[in-house]
Protein backbone atom coordinates (compact mmCIF):
# COMPACT_ATOMS: atom_id res chain seq x y z
CA UNK A 1 0.00 0.00 0.00
CA UNK A 2 1.43 3.16 -0.87
CA UNK A 3 1.80 5.28 1.54
CA UNK A 4 0.40 8.51 0.49
CA UNK A 5 -3.06 6.47 0.44
CA UNK A 6 -2.98 6.69 4.58
CA UNK A 7 -4.63 9.93 4.92
CA UNK A 8 -7.67 9.50 2.67
CA UNK A 9 -7.60 6.07 4.75
CA UNK A 10 -7.72 7.38 7.90
CA UNK A 11 -10.20 10.32 7.09
CA UNK A 12 -12.60 6.98 5.46
CA UNK A 13 -12.13 5.53 8.96
CA UNK A 14 -13.09 8.65 10.83
CA UNK A 15 -16.08 9.04 8.63
CA UNK A 16 -17.30 5.48 8.92
CA UNK A 17 -16.43 5.26 13.19
CA UNK A 18 -18.68 8.82 13.26
CA UNK A 19 -21.13 7.42 10.87
CA UNK A 20 -21.61 4.34 13.51
CA UNK A 21 -21.60 6.05 16.17
CA UNK A 22 -24.70 8.10 14.90
CA UNK A 23 -25.47 11.99 13.18
CA UNK A 24 -25.22 14.80 15.21
CA UNK A 25 -28.31 17.27 15.67
CA UNK A 26 -27.90 21.06 15.09
CA UNK A 27 -30.81 23.58 16.27
CA UNK A 28 -30.92 26.72 14.92
CA UNK A 29 -32.52 29.30 16.54
CA UNK A 30 -33.32 32.55 14.96
CA UNK A 31 -34.87 35.80 16.65
CA UNK A 32 -34.45 39.63 16.20
CA UNK A 33 -32.66 41.69 18.82
CA UNK A 34 -36.17 41.93 20.40
CA UNK A 35 -36.32 38.68 20.80
CA UNK A 36 -39.06 37.72 18.01
CA UNK A 37 -38.85 34.55 16.13
CA UNK A 38 -37.64 34.75 12.45
CA UNK A 39 -39.38 32.43 10.17
CA UNK A 40 -37.91 31.47 6.95
CA UNK A 41 -34.10 31.75 7.71
CA UNK A 42 -32.50 29.09 6.06
CA UNK A 43 -29.34 27.17 7.40
CA UNK A 44 -27.33 25.09 5.45
CA UNK A 45 -24.02 23.01 6.60
CA UNK A 46 -21.19 22.74 3.86
CA UNK A 47 -18.46 19.92 4.64
CA UNK A 48 -14.71 21.64 5.41
CA UNK A 49 -13.49 17.77 6.08
CA UNK A 50 -14.27 17.23 2.04
CA UNK A 51 -16.63 14.42 3.12
CA UNK A 52 -18.84 12.57 0.21
CA UNK A 53 -22.37 14.28 -0.20
CA UNK A 54 -25.00 12.58 -1.33
CA UNK A 55 -27.35 13.57 -4.52
CA UNK A 56 -30.70 14.88 -3.99
CA UNK A 57 -33.29 12.59 -2.86
CA UNK A 58 -36.33 14.31 -3.30
CA UNK A 59 -37.85 17.00 -5.56
CA UNK A 60 -39.02 20.21 -4.42
CA UNK A 61 -42.21 22.00 -5.10
CA UNK A 62 -43.22 25.68 -5.11
CA UNK A 63 -46.66 26.16 -5.95
CA UNK A 64 -49.40 28.93 -6.85
CA UNK A 65 -52.15 28.85 -5.18
CA UNK A 66 -54.55 32.31 -4.29
CA UNK A 67 -52.30 34.12 -6.57
CA UNK A 68 -49.65 33.55 -4.12
CA UNK A 69 -46.69 31.44 -3.93
CA UNK A 70 -46.25 28.72 -1.45
CA UNK A 71 -43.56 28.93 0.25
CA UNK A 72 -42.48 32.05 0.48
CA UNK A 73 -38.66 30.32 0.78
CA UNK A 74 -37.99 26.83 -0.28
CA UNK A 75 -34.56 25.26 -0.25
CA UNK A 76 -33.22 22.46 -1.93
CA UNK A 77 -30.05 20.70 -2.86
CA UNK A 78 -28.23 21.44 -6.12
CA UNK A 79 -29.64 19.14 -8.67
CA UNK A 80 -33.09 18.67 -7.25
CA UNK A 81 -36.35 19.13 -9.90
CA UNK A 82 -38.39 21.64 -8.65
CA UNK A 83 -42.52 21.23 -9.41
CA UNK A 84 -43.84 24.55 -10.51
CA UNK A 85 -47.92 23.65 -9.80
CA UNK A 86 -50.59 26.02 -10.75
CA UNK A 87 -53.10 25.01 -7.93
CA UNK A 88 -55.14 28.40 -8.67
CA UNK A 89 -58.12 29.04 -10.37
CA UNK A 90 -56.08 32.01 -13.05
CA UNK A 91 -52.97 32.12 -14.99
CA UNK A 92 -49.80 32.32 -13.67
CA UNK A 93 -46.19 33.90 -15.62
CA UNK A 94 -43.40 32.81 -13.28
CA UNK A 95 -40.09 33.52 -14.24
CA UNK A 96 -36.78 34.31 -12.66
CA UNK A 97 -34.47 37.17 -13.53
CA UNK A 98 -31.69 35.25 -11.18
CA UNK A 99 -27.95 34.84 -11.79
CA UNK A 100 -28.50 30.97 -10.49
CA UNK A 101 -31.09 30.43 -13.27
CA UNK A 102 -32.72 32.56 -15.37
CA UNK A 103 -35.99 30.50 -16.78
CA UNK A 104 -39.26 31.98 -17.61
CA UNK A 105 -43.23 29.98 -17.65
CA UNK A 106 -45.53 31.88 -20.02
CA UNK A 107 -48.82 30.75 -20.70
CA UNK A 108 -49.12 28.86 -17.49
CA UNK A 109 -52.67 27.59 -16.63
CA UNK A 110 -54.86 26.14 -13.87
CA UNK A 111 -53.48 22.59 -13.63
CA UNK A 112 -50.32 22.97 -15.06
CA UNK A 113 -47.13 21.04 -13.67
CA UNK A 114 -44.33 22.42 -15.07
CA UNK A 115 -40.61 21.63 -13.34
CA UNK A 116 -37.16 22.54 -13.87
CA UNK A 117 -33.87 21.14 -12.78
CA UNK A 118 -31.74 24.08 -10.31
CA UNK A 119 -27.86 22.67 -11.06
CA UNK A 120 -26.68 25.93 -9.82
CA UNK A 121 -26.39 26.32 -5.82
CA UNK A 122 -27.38 30.29 -5.35
CA UNK A 123 -30.13 32.11 -4.38
CA UNK A 124 -33.26 32.49 -7.45
CA UNK A 125 -35.92 34.99 -6.98
CA UNK A 126 -39.38 33.83 -8.27
CA UNK A 127 -42.28 36.23 -9.70
CA UNK A 128 -44.64 36.02 -11.64
CA UNK A 129 -44.79 38.86 -14.39
CA UNK A 130 -49.04 38.71 -14.52
CA UNK A 131 -49.42 39.06 -10.26
CA UNK A 132 -46.49 41.52 -10.28
CA UNK A 133 -46.50 41.34 -5.75
CA UNK A 134 -46.14 37.38 -6.43
CA UNK A 135 -42.59 36.90 -4.80
CA UNK A 136 -40.70 33.59 -3.68
CA UNK A 137 -37.30 32.83 -2.68
CA UNK A 138 -35.73 29.42 -4.06
CA UNK A 139 -32.48 28.82 -2.27
CA UNK A 140 -30.54 25.88 -3.90
CA UNK A 141 -27.65 24.55 -1.69
CA UNK A 142 -24.70 22.46 -2.30
CA UNK A 143 -25.35 20.31 0.47
CA UNK A 144 -27.98 17.81 1.41
CA UNK A 145 -27.77 19.39 4.94
CA UNK A 146 -29.99 22.37 5.43
CA UNK A 147 -33.17 23.47 7.32
CA UNK A 148 -35.78 26.29 7.05
CA UNK A 149 -36.56 28.05 10.33
CA UNK A 150 -40.82 27.75 11.47
CA UNK A 151 -43.06 30.04 12.79
CA UNK A 152 -41.14 29.90 16.23
CA UNK A 153 -37.42 30.64 14.72
CA UNK A 154 -36.76 27.35 14.95
CA UNK A 155 -34.43 24.94 12.52
CA UNK A 156 -33.03 21.58 13.28
CA UNK A 157 -30.98 19.95 10.55
CA UNK A 158 -29.44 16.83 10.84
CA UNK A 159 -25.86 15.68 9.43
CA UNK A 160 -23.13 13.33 9.85
CA UNK A 161 -20.25 14.40 12.88
CA UNK A 162 -17.60 16.93 11.42
CA UNK A 163 -16.48 20.14 10.10
CA UNK A 164 -18.91 22.54 8.60
CA UNK A 165 -19.30 26.18 7.59
CA UNK A 166 -22.13 27.24 8.67
CA UNK A 167 -24.60 29.45 6.42
CA UNK A 168 -28.15 31.34 7.43
CA UNK A 169 -29.62 33.59 5.24
CA UNK A 170 -32.88 35.24 5.19
CA UNK A 171 -34.61 37.20 2.42
CA UNK A 172 -34.14 40.56 4.94
CA UNK A 173 -30.45 40.30 5.76
CA UNK A 174 -28.00 41.97 3.90
CA UNK A 175 -25.49 39.05 4.10
CA UNK A 176 -25.80 35.63 4.48
CA UNK A 177 -24.19 34.73 7.88
CA UNK A 178 -21.84 32.22 8.08
CA UNK A 179 -19.33 30.99 10.88
CA UNK A 180 -17.46 27.26 11.25
CA UNK A 181 -18.85 24.60 13.02
CA UNK A 182 -17.74 21.00 14.47
CA UNK A 183 -20.55 18.92 15.28
CA UNK A 184 -19.77 15.75 17.48
CA UNK A 185 -21.11 12.43 16.81
CA UNK A 186 -24.56 11.80 18.40
CA UNK A 187 -25.28 14.95 20.31
CA UNK A 188 -27.37 17.94 19.88
CA UNK A 189 -26.00 21.71 19.35
CA UNK A 190 -27.53 24.59 19.36
CA UNK A 191 -27.07 28.50 18.25
CA UNK A 192 -28.78 30.79 18.65
CA UNK A 193 -28.95 33.89 16.10
CA UNK A 194 -29.81 37.73 16.40
CA UNK A 195 -30.35 38.94 13.15
CA UNK A 196 -31.10 42.36 12.42
CA UNK A 197 -33.77 42.10 9.73
CA UNK A 198 -34.66 45.09 6.70
CA UNK A 199 -37.38 46.34 6.46
CA UNK A 200 -39.94 44.15 4.12
CA UNK A 201 -39.93 46.31 0.59
CA UNK A 202 -42.31 43.38 -1.11
CA UNK A 203 -45.46 45.02 -3.51
CA UNK A 204 -48.51 45.43 -1.90
CA UNK A 205 -50.83 42.94 -3.54
CA UNK A 206 -52.99 44.76 -6.10
CA UNK A 207 -56.01 45.33 -3.45
CA UNK A 208 -59.42 46.61 -5.07
CA UNK A 209 -58.70 50.39 -6.11
CA UNK A 210 -61.16 52.69 -7.00
CA UNK A 211 -59.76 54.92 -9.98
CA UNK A 212 -61.03 58.56 -10.22
CA UNK A 213 -63.06 60.23 -13.16
CA UNK A 214 -64.93 62.97 -14.67
CA UNK A 215 -68.18 62.85 -15.74
CA UNK B 1 -71.03 50.96 -37.66
CA UNK B 2 -73.77 51.34 -35.51
CA UNK B 3 -74.08 51.01 -31.51
CA UNK B 4 -75.90 47.44 -31.58
CA UNK B 5 -73.34 46.30 -34.11
CA UNK B 6 -70.53 47.45 -31.88
CA UNK B 7 -72.09 45.77 -28.67
CA UNK B 8 -72.47 42.63 -30.83
CA UNK B 9 -68.82 42.49 -31.53
CA UNK B 10 -67.85 43.17 -28.48
CA UNK B 11 -69.69 40.34 -26.75
CA UNK B 12 -68.50 38.06 -29.05
CA UNK B 13 -64.63 39.09 -28.57
CA UNK B 14 -65.86 38.43 -24.53
CA UNK B 15 -67.72 34.81 -25.68
CA UNK B 16 -64.23 33.91 -27.56
CA UNK B 17 -62.22 34.43 -24.76
CA UNK B 18 -64.08 32.58 -22.52
CA UNK B 19 -63.91 30.30 -24.67
CA UNK B 20 -60.34 29.52 -25.06
CA UNK B 21 -60.35 29.84 -21.50
CA UNK B 22 -62.68 26.38 -20.99
CA UNK B 23 -59.88 25.00 -22.92
CA UNK B 24 -57.01 25.58 -20.56
CA UNK B 25 -57.12 22.14 -18.17
CA UNK B 26 -59.51 23.29 -14.91
CA UNK B 27 -59.79 26.38 -15.85
CA UNK B 28 -63.18 27.27 -14.82
CA UNK B 29 -64.41 30.33 -16.50
CA UNK B 30 -66.02 31.31 -12.89
CA UNK B 31 -62.57 30.74 -11.36
CA UNK B 32 -60.67 33.50 -13.40
CA UNK B 33 -63.36 35.79 -12.88
CA UNK B 34 -62.62 38.79 -10.77
CA UNK B 35 -65.68 40.96 -9.14
CA UNK B 36 -65.48 44.11 -7.93
CA UNK B 37 -68.23 46.06 -6.07
CA UNK B 38 -68.19 49.75 -4.81
CA UNK B 39 -69.85 52.10 -2.91
CA UNK B 40 -68.98 55.56 -3.10
CA UNK B 41 -70.65 58.67 -1.45
CA UNK B 42 -69.46 62.27 -2.17
CA UNK B 43 -70.14 65.75 -1.20
CA UNK B 44 -69.92 67.70 -4.68
CA UNK B 45 -69.60 71.56 -4.89
CA UNK B 46 -71.45 73.00 -7.65
CA UNK B 47 -72.66 69.73 -9.13
CA UNK B 48 -74.45 71.77 -11.43
CA UNK B 49 -71.72 73.06 -12.94
CA UNK B 50 -72.81 76.53 -13.38
CA UNK B 51 -71.15 79.82 -13.52
CA UNK B 52 -72.57 82.35 -11.79
CA UNK B 53 -71.61 81.88 -8.03
CA UNK B 54 -74.83 82.58 -6.12
CA UNK B 55 -76.98 79.81 -8.48
CA UNK B 56 -74.42 77.00 -7.89
CA UNK B 57 -75.57 74.02 -6.27
CA UNK B 58 -73.99 71.40 -3.96
CA UNK B 59 -75.26 68.05 -3.48
CA UNK B 60 -74.32 64.50 -1.68
CA UNK B 61 -74.24 62.00 -4.52
CA UNK B 62 -74.44 58.53 -3.91
CA UNK B 63 -72.99 55.92 -6.90
CA UNK B 64 -72.97 51.70 -6.64
CA UNK B 65 -70.78 49.67 -9.21
CA UNK B 66 -70.13 46.31 -9.75
CA UNK B 67 -67.45 45.40 -12.26
CA UNK B 68 -66.73 41.69 -13.70
CA UNK B 69 -63.23 41.39 -15.47
CA UNK B 70 -61.22 38.67 -16.27
CA UNK B 71 -57.69 38.27 -18.03
CA UNK B 72 -56.42 36.04 -20.85
CA UNK B 73 -52.27 35.78 -21.60
CA UNK B 74 -52.18 35.56 -25.65
CA UNK B 75 -48.41 35.48 -25.67
CA UNK B 76 -45.66 35.36 -23.10
CA UNK B 77 -45.82 39.81 -23.02
CA UNK B 78 -49.22 39.96 -24.34
CA UNK B 79 -52.38 40.11 -21.72
CA UNK B 80 -56.67 40.19 -22.87
CA UNK B 81 -58.46 41.98 -20.44
CA UNK B 82 -62.48 41.59 -20.73
CA UNK B 83 -65.14 42.95 -18.58
CA UNK B 84 -68.28 44.45 -17.93
CA UNK B 85 -69.99 46.99 -15.42
CA UNK B 86 -72.88 48.53 -13.93
CA UNK B 87 -73.03 51.96 -12.35
CA UNK B 88 -75.76 53.40 -10.42
CA UNK B 89 -75.64 57.16 -9.64
CA UNK B 90 -77.25 58.51 -7.40
CA UNK B 91 -78.17 62.09 -6.23
CA UNK B 92 -81.50 62.48 -4.04
CA UNK B 93 -81.73 65.93 -3.93
CA UNK B 94 -81.82 66.25 -7.96
CA UNK B 95 -83.25 63.15 -8.88
CA UNK B 96 -83.20 64.21 -12.76
CA UNK B 97 -79.39 63.41 -12.02
CA UNK B 98 -79.59 60.09 -11.38
CA UNK B 99 -78.26 57.35 -14.28
CA UNK B 100 -77.46 54.40 -14.60
CA UNK B 101 -74.35 52.68 -16.90
CA UNK B 102 -73.99 49.67 -17.89
CA UNK B 103 -70.46 48.85 -19.88
CA UNK B 104 -68.86 47.01 -21.64
CA UNK B 105 -64.74 46.77 -21.41
CA UNK B 106 -62.06 44.68 -23.62
CA UNK B 107 -58.13 45.99 -23.60
CA UNK B 108 -55.24 44.51 -24.33
CA UNK B 109 -51.73 45.13 -22.31
CA UNK B 110 -48.02 44.44 -23.58
CA UNK B 111 -45.79 44.20 -20.73
CA UNK B 112 -42.03 45.32 -22.00
CA UNK B 113 -39.74 42.90 -19.86
CA UNK B 114 -40.29 40.55 -16.91
CA UNK B 115 -40.28 41.84 -13.26
CA UNK B 116 -42.47 44.27 -11.85
CA UNK B 117 -39.97 47.13 -12.80
CA UNK B 118 -41.00 46.66 -16.73
CA UNK B 119 -43.23 49.48 -17.81
CA UNK B 120 -46.53 48.23 -19.27
CA UNK B 121 -48.76 49.42 -22.37
CA UNK B 122 -52.67 49.28 -22.04
CA UNK B 123 -54.67 49.91 -24.72
CA UNK B 124 -58.65 49.96 -23.44
CA UNK B 125 -62.22 50.45 -25.12
CA UNK B 126 -65.20 50.55 -23.86
CA UNK B 127 -68.58 50.41 -24.88
CA UNK B 128 -71.55 51.56 -22.36
CA UNK B 129 -75.23 52.05 -22.72
CA UNK B 130 -76.38 55.48 -20.45
CA UNK B 131 -79.93 55.01 -18.78
CA UNK B 132 -80.59 58.82 -17.65
CA UNK B 133 -83.39 59.53 -15.62
CA UNK B 134 -82.97 62.55 -17.78
CA UNK B 135 -84.29 61.12 -21.07
CA UNK B 136 -82.47 63.51 -23.15
CA UNK B 137 -79.11 62.13 -21.68
CA UNK B 138 -79.80 58.75 -22.52
CA UNK B 139 -77.44 57.03 -25.02
CA UNK B 140 -74.07 54.79 -25.93
CA UNK B 141 -70.69 56.16 -24.59
CA UNK B 142 -67.81 54.68 -26.40
CA UNK B 143 -64.48 55.44 -24.97
CA UNK B 144 -60.67 54.46 -25.67
CA UNK B 145 -57.48 54.82 -23.57
CA UNK B 146 -54.12 54.60 -23.97
CA UNK B 147 -51.79 54.40 -20.69
CA UNK B 148 -48.02 53.68 -20.33
CA UNK B 149 -46.95 52.64 -16.82
CA UNK B 150 -44.06 52.27 -14.46
CA UNK B 151 -43.65 51.00 -11.53
CA UNK B 152 -39.74 52.45 -10.14
CA UNK B 153 -39.96 50.95 -6.82
CA UNK B 154 -41.53 48.62 -4.83
CA UNK B 155 -43.27 51.24 -3.15
CA UNK B 156 -44.10 54.21 -6.17
CA UNK B 157 -45.42 53.49 -9.78
CA UNK B 158 -46.53 56.33 -11.62
CA UNK B 159 -48.14 56.48 -15.40
CA UNK B 160 -49.39 58.76 -18.06
CA UNK B 161 -52.63 58.29 -20.00
CA UNK B 162 -54.50 59.22 -23.13
CA UNK B 163 -58.34 59.21 -22.95
CA UNK B 164 -61.16 59.85 -26.03
CA UNK B 165 -64.49 59.93 -25.38
CA UNK B 166 -67.81 59.78 -27.29
CA UNK B 167 -71.48 60.16 -26.41
CA UNK B 168 -74.25 60.26 -28.17
CA UNK B 169 -77.07 60.99 -26.72
CA UNK B 170 -80.84 61.28 -27.64
CA UNK B 171 -80.30 65.12 -27.52
CA UNK B 172 -77.58 67.08 -29.09
CA UNK B 173 -77.04 68.99 -25.82
CA UNK B 174 -75.87 66.21 -24.12
CA UNK B 175 -73.44 64.87 -26.53
CA UNK B 176 -70.04 64.79 -25.83
CA UNK B 177 -66.65 64.20 -27.63
CA UNK B 178 -63.64 65.08 -25.47
CA UNK B 179 -60.10 63.78 -24.91
CA UNK B 180 -57.39 64.10 -22.42
CA UNK B 181 -54.61 63.81 -20.87
CA UNK B 182 -52.85 62.19 -17.54
CA UNK B 183 -50.24 61.53 -14.79
CA UNK B 184 -50.82 59.30 -11.96
CA UNK B 185 -48.79 58.21 -9.59
CA UNK B 186 -49.33 56.39 -6.19
CA UNK B 187 -47.30 55.40 -3.45
CA UNK B 188 -47.64 52.66 -1.48
CA UNK B 189 -46.68 54.35 2.00
CA UNK B 190 -47.31 51.13 4.51
CA UNK B 191 -48.65 47.73 4.08
CA UNK B 192 -51.70 49.46 4.19
CA UNK B 193 -51.66 52.89 3.51
CA UNK B 194 -51.50 54.22 -0.33
CA UNK B 195 -51.67 57.78 -1.42
CA UNK B 196 -52.06 58.60 -4.95
CA UNK B 197 -52.22 61.91 -6.85
CA UNK B 198 -53.20 62.69 -10.56
CA UNK B 199 -53.09 65.69 -12.84
CA UNK B 200 -54.37 66.16 -16.40
CA UNK B 201 -56.02 68.49 -18.78
CA UNK B 202 -59.60 67.10 -20.70
CA UNK B 203 -60.57 69.65 -23.62
CA UNK B 204 -63.92 68.84 -25.76
CA UNK B 205 -67.65 68.94 -24.89
CA UNK B 206 -68.93 69.33 -21.65
CA UNK B 207 -72.93 69.95 -20.61
CA UNK B 208 -72.98 73.06 -17.94
CA UNK B 209 -76.21 74.18 -16.79
CA UNK B 210 -77.68 77.12 -15.67
CA UNK B 211 -81.19 78.51 -14.17
CA UNK B 212 -82.81 80.51 -15.90
CA UNK B 213 -82.97 84.27 -15.51
CA UNK B 214 -79.02 83.80 -15.75
CA UNK B 215 -79.89 81.78 -19.31
CA UNK B 216 -82.31 84.88 -20.23
CA UNK B 217 -79.76 87.55 -19.57
CA UNK B 218 -76.94 85.04 -21.15
CA UNK B 219 -78.57 84.69 -24.53
CA UNK B 220 -80.25 87.96 -25.17
CA UNK B 221 -76.82 89.94 -24.44
CA UNK B 222 -77.01 90.87 -21.14
CA UNK B 223 -73.66 89.88 -20.24
CA UNK B 224 -72.75 90.96 -24.13
CA UNK B 225 -72.47 90.15 -27.64
CA UNK B 226 -69.83 87.53 -27.36
CA UNK B 227 -71.69 85.51 -24.24
CA UNK B 228 -74.88 85.79 -26.46
CA UNK B 229 -73.90 84.83 -29.83
CA UNK B 230 -71.89 81.75 -29.00
CA UNK B 231 -74.37 80.76 -26.70
CA UNK B 232 -77.32 81.06 -29.21
CA UNK B 233 -74.57 78.66 -31.48
CA UNK B 234 -75.02 76.07 -29.11
CA UNK B 235 -77.39 73.26 -28.18
CA UNK B 236 -79.37 73.96 -25.12
CA UNK B 237 -82.86 72.66 -23.95
CA UNK B 238 -84.80 73.93 -20.39
CA UNK B 239 -84.28 70.12 -18.33
CA UNK B 240 -85.49 71.37 -15.14
CA UNK B 241 -82.63 69.05 -14.02
CA UNK B 242 -81.61 71.29 -10.91
CA UNK B 243 -84.98 73.23 -10.37
CA UNK B 244 -87.57 74.73 -12.20
CA UNK B 245 -86.91 76.14 -15.44
CA UNK B 246 -82.92 75.19 -14.93
CA UNK B 247 -81.19 75.54 -18.72
CA UNK B 248 -78.71 72.77 -19.96
CA UNK B 249 -76.35 73.69 -22.79
CA UNK B 250 -73.37 72.84 -24.61
CA UNK B 251 -69.61 74.30 -24.69
CA UNK B 252 -66.58 73.75 -25.72
CA UNK B 253 -64.26 73.97 -23.30
CA UNK B 254 -60.93 72.79 -21.41
CA UNK B 255 -60.99 71.25 -17.92
CA UNK B 256 -57.88 71.34 -15.24
CA UNK B 257 -58.42 68.12 -13.25
CA UNK B 258 -56.33 67.33 -10.22
CA UNK B 259 -57.00 64.87 -7.57
CA UNK B 260 -55.74 63.77 -4.46
CA UNK B 261 -56.41 59.92 -2.27
CA UNK B 262 -55.89 58.33 0.87
CA UNK B 263 -56.44 54.81 0.60
CA UNK B 264 -56.40 52.35 3.32
CA UNK B 265 -56.57 48.68 2.73
CA UNK B 266 -59.05 46.77 4.88
CA UNK B 267 -57.78 43.91 4.02
CA UNK B 268 -56.02 41.89 0.87
CA UNK B 269 -59.72 41.76 -0.82
CA UNK B 270 -61.35 45.72 0.69
CA UNK B 271 -59.99 48.79 0.96
CA UNK B 272 -61.59 52.27 1.77
CA UNK B 273 -60.57 55.11 0.03
CA UNK B 274 -60.97 59.08 0.83
CA UNK B 275 -60.81 61.16 -2.60
CA UNK B 276 -60.20 65.04 -3.39
CA UNK B 277 -60.94 65.89 -7.25
CA UNK B 278 -61.41 69.36 -8.42
CA UNK B 279 -62.19 70.49 -12.08
CA UNK B 280 -61.50 73.60 -13.04
CA UNK B 281 -63.92 74.30 -16.70
CA UNK B 282 -63.40 77.21 -18.68
CA UNK B 283 -65.22 77.36 -21.91
CA UNK B 284 -64.22 78.56 -25.43
CA UNK B 285 -65.17 82.30 -24.59
CA UNK B 286 -63.82 82.45 -20.77
CA UNK B 287 -66.66 81.44 -18.77
CA UNK B 288 -65.69 79.53 -15.55
CA UNK B 289 -67.52 76.79 -13.83
CA UNK B 290 -65.43 75.20 -10.83
CA UNK B 291 -66.32 71.55 -9.53
CA UNK B 292 -64.86 70.34 -6.26
CA UNK B 293 -65.58 67.06 -4.75
CA UNK B 294 -64.32 65.07 -1.71
CA UNK B 295 -65.47 61.08 -1.84
CA UNK B 296 -65.46 58.29 0.70
CA UNK B 297 -64.94 54.86 -1.42
CA UNK B 298 -65.33 51.34 0.01
CA UNK B 299 -64.12 48.80 -3.02
CA UNK B 300 -64.32 45.39 -2.42
CA UNK B 301 -62.43 42.23 -4.81
CA UNK B 302 -64.78 39.19 -4.36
Amino acid sequence: MNIRHLPVLFALAAATLAAAAGPATLTIHARTPKGEPVADAVVSLHPLDGAAVPPPAAAGEVAQQNQEFTAYVTVVQAGTRVVFPNKDTVQHHVYSLSKARKFELPLYNPGQNESIVFDTPGLVTLGCNIHDWMLAYLVVVPTPWFAKTDAQGLATVTAPAGRYRLELWHPRLSAALAQEITLTAATTDQRDFALTLKPDRRIRRGGATKSGGYR
Amino acid sequence: MNTAAKLTLLAALLAGGASAQDRAPAAGWLGNLSVTAAGTASWVENLSRASAAPTRKDAATYELSLGASRHQQLAPAWLLHAGADATLFNVPDYPLANQLKLGLRLGVQRKFGLGPLAPVLQLDTALTSKSARLAADRGWTAEASLRLAKRFTSAIKAGVSGQWLQHDARSAVFDLQQHSFSVDATWDVSERWSLSGSVGRLSGDIVANAAWPVWAQAISGGFGPVVAGYYNSRPWSVTDIYGPAWVSYNVEADVDLWSLAASYALSDRTTAELRHSSAFVVNKIGVRYPTDSWGLSVVHRF
